[in-house]
């Protein structure tokens, strides 16, 4: 039974917030009320009522949404879908349901205790199922399994008709197979209400994995090594990644503020594709690449990344002194809780290939200076590739990206609300620089776009890219596909319900 | 106008009247508003009040509102703003405010119009922006603006984006930074085809804060009462099929709707229940349809007197008409003909205003037959709509 929240309910309050706490704006921003749903029929029940009376429905799982997509929803209802959370065997279909509410962490848990399996997704434990996999879902595994929509057999999903009629449909290959695509990377809040997630097959989950990392004295390095540490990393990706050897490889390069004493860390998890650590051959021959830059080793990252003084410093080169460290691979998946809530900005961009010197230097001057921003933020710098990157899976899914070898991700931290505007114009005026120059084709500058690059991810939601009019080139590529999605808007919202700043506008 | 006669003009019109302040004429004309609609009557017939007259031009997305003092015998122009993608516009019943709908494509970066509030001032260029306030997400294509009687609320129509929108206007009559918004959907017909909406026509009731709207798309046409949250139907009528109303009056006796079809040459009578309330049953029906032989392409109901004017084109001018309700019928009392196209049609006490082949026509409706024409001195291709506002003069010397 499902349960309104009015505003002048007490728990309004606690239930408007997501983890982003910019969002929203103010009170007034919010929606009139929020339905906490509790079975699919809730949800249909509640979104016929919002459409029929008039009102905007938005959409919440988890509460993870870079962007004011749910909260900000002045007078409209806000369907929160985080008790429609299991996670189930139909035995009627032998499909593995997995409902929006579902957040990452319980997903692995029910998936690999239940039948040893896994879905190749994030990395945060309380990241809701319905926002993360209908955009992509990338995660560690991504590399040797794909992204989780690659994995989907089909969903269950209401829609609106152009009459008004909410209807419930199961869309797979054959059964309205344009909007199964289009949930397929594309699904975030625009097409409908995804009920639940379907899955024939699931990857078997690594049997265990080792993960290690390695940290690089930030504050004595100089532009031209730190402009050889990132082409270097960014050179791995775009060749020797490649080979699927490698796939069972992951790391995270972090950059942060250059600071006294500072660190720049490199976290890397592997398993042979097979789900074993018998061999670590790959991984030594990675970190072996960076011997030259003196990291230390970090034999515990997770520990460690926490506490960058617990682990002594080793004198042997990295690679040749690592002693691997088999970890059970659950205990790795639901590692990661997620931090408390903090005002936060995102921004994202795929590479095809490595570093040009003037990224890195941008980078690099950027966090050398001793801005608010630079102070509050980091770079993620993800392996990416391996499984994601088979061809055949762009013209079956709306993720376009299929040819890039690394995945940055931007993250701007602060708690309080005076700082917004700066952080924001700072991060995207820092974001802006590193693609302006030669490196950047003339008529797209300030943008990944161009053969170096294929644009942002959707589920890294940005709204400073709308300012560019080619903002769907960057997020869904340059073959068509958003054009098909438009006309997927049009067959299955035809009255745009469904829309938030960055959906799918009609054609 | 060149520069210089447009301040001579200025000083002409800022020596005949009384200068004040911004934050003082905002200060009365708040207390003004406050009290309506009562303070309303007696201030429409109180004395030395000025009467404006704001056209409208849009060739391409470039546009411009030209504003015009009137008098008896003469029209004054004060100057004009440019307004990029204007799609209408509407006026303060008791305030010197000109409320301006943009159909523009995205505002920062969003899909959505807005609404942009100006002061009518006394100054070369007469009107001053004051606020912008966005429309709701994915609100596109206004296509209509009202402001209820009581100056508390301004409503919008979204063609293109299916939808109401609703802003809350203070005493100053600056609406809310967040717009409340009302999606409308698809009618299935009896050939099982879906109509989309796309609503149009606004017109707020004279006695009450409600407003009907016209929806060509879906044929219908909506009973709508904004308030601070919500957008509410207070009833619904599905016109005839092959009507597709448009653009709306309502009689000053609150008892009628008249509206004009688009997908064919006629002008529809609607009678209207006296009270509506959200919640009951009101309804409201269509009376009687008339045929008009060409297209209507304006409408008009006279605030003061209970006349409805049209223009529609015939052969290469317009023909005017003026309409009387007898026994439920819509009847044709007085016409003439003018030369050129009247895309719009405004009132000002005793006269109807009109632009036709680039010059102002003023019409005294005692006799439609005798028109004056006042040459332009701005261009006023791509008219799109005419308004008038009647104001005390010193509210509209009250820029500084």
């Amino acid at each position: 039974m499902d349960v309104s929240v009015t505003r002048q309910d007490p728990r309004y309050q606690a239930l408007l917030r997501g983890h982003n706490l910019r969002f929203p704006e103010n009170v007034s921003m919010g929606p009139a009320r929020i339905i906490v749903c509790t079975t699919p029929a809730d949800v249909h029940r509640a979104l016929q009522t919002a459409v029929h009376d008039g009102i905007r429905p938005t959409v919440r799982s988890g509460g993870h949404c870079y962007e004011n997509f749910s909260a900000n929803n002045p007078g409209g209802v806000l369907l929160d879908l985080s008790q429609l959370n299991t996670v189930d065997l139909d035995p009627r279909t032998g499909e593995y349901c997995v409902a929006p509410g579902a957040v990452l962490g319980d997903v692995y848990q029910s998936l690999y205790k239940r039948y040893g399996l896994t879905l190749p997704a994030g990395s945060c434990y309380s990241v809701g199922a319905g926002g993360h996999i209908s955009g992509g879902g990338y995660g560690l595994l991504s590399r040797l399994q794909g992204l989780s929509s690659d994995w989907l057999e089909a969903i269950d999903i209401l829609t609106v008709d152009a009459s008004g009629k909410v209807i419930e449909r199961r869309v797979d290959r054959k059964n309205d197979p344009d909007l199964f695509r289009a949930c397929c990377g594309a699904g975030g809040g625009g097409f409908g209400i995804i009920t639940s997630f379907r899955f024939k097959d699931l990857p078997v989950a690594p049997r265990e994995v080792v993960e290690v990392g390695l940290r690089f004295p930030w504050e004595t390095m100089s532009e031209q090594q730190f402009i050889a540490l990132l082409t270097t990393y960014g050179d791995y990706w775009a060749t020797r990644g490649c080979d699927p050897d490698t796939w069972g490889l992951f790391a995270l390069l972090g950059v942060g503020p250059r600071r006294d004493g500072g660190w720049l860390g490199m976290h890397m998890q592997f398993c042979q594709p097979d789900g074993k650590v018998d061999d670590v051959s790959v991984l030594r021959e990675f970190m072996a690449k960076f011997d030259r830059f003196n990291p230390e080793l970090i034999s515990s990252p997770r520990m460690e990344f926490a506490n960058a003084t617990t682990k002594p410093a080793t004198r042997q080169p990295a690679s040749a002194a690592y002693k691997p460290k088999r970890i059970p691979w659950l205990e790795t998946a639901i590692a990661d809780r997620g931090g408390n809530g903090a005002r936060a900005k995102y921004k994202s961009a795929y590479m095809k290939r490595s570093f040009v010197p003037a990224e890195a230097r941008a980078i690099y001057r950027f966090y050398s200076g001793n801005s608010i921003t630079a102070r509050s933020s980091v770079i993620s710098i993800d392996s990416y590739g391996g499984a994601v990157n088979r061809p055949q899976l762009a013209a079956e899914t709306a993720i376009a990206q299929r040819s890039s070898t690394m995945k940055l991700q931007w993250q701007c931290y602060w708690f309080d609300p005076a700082e917004d505007a700066q952080h924001l114009r700072e991060l995207d005026a820092f974001y802006t620089s590193i693609y302006t120059g030669e490196h950047v084709d003339p008529h797209h500058q300030g943008t990944p776009w161009g053969d170096r690059y294929e644009g942002c991810y959707m589920n890294y939601a940005d709204i400073d890219m709308l300012r560019y009019p080619y903002w769907p080139e960057l997020f869904y590529g340059r073959d068509g596909l958003y054009e098909f999605l438009q006309k997927v808007k049009q067959s299955y919202d035809p009255n745009n319900v469904f829309h938030h700043a960055m959906s799918i506008r009609p054609a | 106008m060149d520069s210089k006669s447009m301040e001579q003009q200025d000083e002409k019109v800022r020596s005949v009247l009384p200068s004040l302040s911004r934050r003082t004429f905002l200060a009365g004309a708040a207390t003004c508003a406050a009290a309506a609609p009562a303070l309303l009557h007696s201030a429409v017939h109180a004395p030395f009040r000025q009467a404006l007259l704001h056209v409208a031009t849009r060739v391409s997305h470039s546009g411009y509102v030209h504003t015009f003092l009137l008098a008896s015998d003469s029209c004054t122009s004060l100057g004009s703003t440019r307004i990029d993608s204007f799609a209408a516009f509407a006026v303060h019943p008791v305030l010197p405010i000109l409320y301006v709908a943009r159909d523009c494509r995205e505002w920062d970066a969003l899909p959505r119009g807005v609404i942009e509030t100006y002061v009518v001032a006394r100054s070369m260029s007469p009107l001053q922006l004051v606020a912008q306030a966005p429309m709701a997400l994915s609100a596109t294509g206004p296509r209509s603006l009202g402001v209820s009687p009581c100056g508390r609320h301004l409503l919008v129509s979204a063609s293109t984006g299916g939808a109401w929108n609703a802003f809350a206007l203070d005493p100053d009559g600056i609406p809310a930074v967040v717009a409340i918004t009302r999606k409308e959907t698809g009618i299935m017909l009896e050939s099982h085809t879906v109509s989309m909406p796309t609503p149009h026509g606004l017109v707020f009731s004279p006695h009450g804060p409600h407003a009907l709207g016209t929806d060509p798309g879906t044929g219908c046409m909506t009973l709508l009462q904004p308030s601070s949250e919500t957008i509410a139907v207070l009833a619904r009528h599905q016109t005839p099929c092959g009507l597709a109303p448009t653009s709306p009056v309502w009689t000053t006796d609150g008892r009628y709707v008249i509206v004009k079809n688009a997908q064919n040459a006629s002008l529809s009578l609607y009678r209207m229940p006296e009270v509506f309330e959200k919640g009951s049953q009101a309804s409201f029906h269509l009376v009687s349809t008339v045929p008009t032989f060409t297209p209507v392409t304006t409408l008009l109901a006279h605030a003061p007197l209970p006349a409805i004017f049209t223009s529609r084109r015939q052969a290469s001018g317009s023909r005017l008409e003026q309409w009387k309700i007898d026994r439920s019928q819509l009847r044709v009392v007085a016409d003439t003909w003018v030369s050129g196209h009247v895309a719009t049609l405004a009132q000002d006490g005793a006269s109807l205003w009109a632009v036709s082949d680039d010059r102002l026509i003023r019409i005294p409706i005692e006799d439609l037959r005798d028109p004056n024409r006042f040459e332009m001195p701005v261009p006023m291709r791509g008219t799109r709509a005419l308004v008038t506002q009647s104001l005390p003069a010193h509210l509209i010397n009250a820029h500084s």
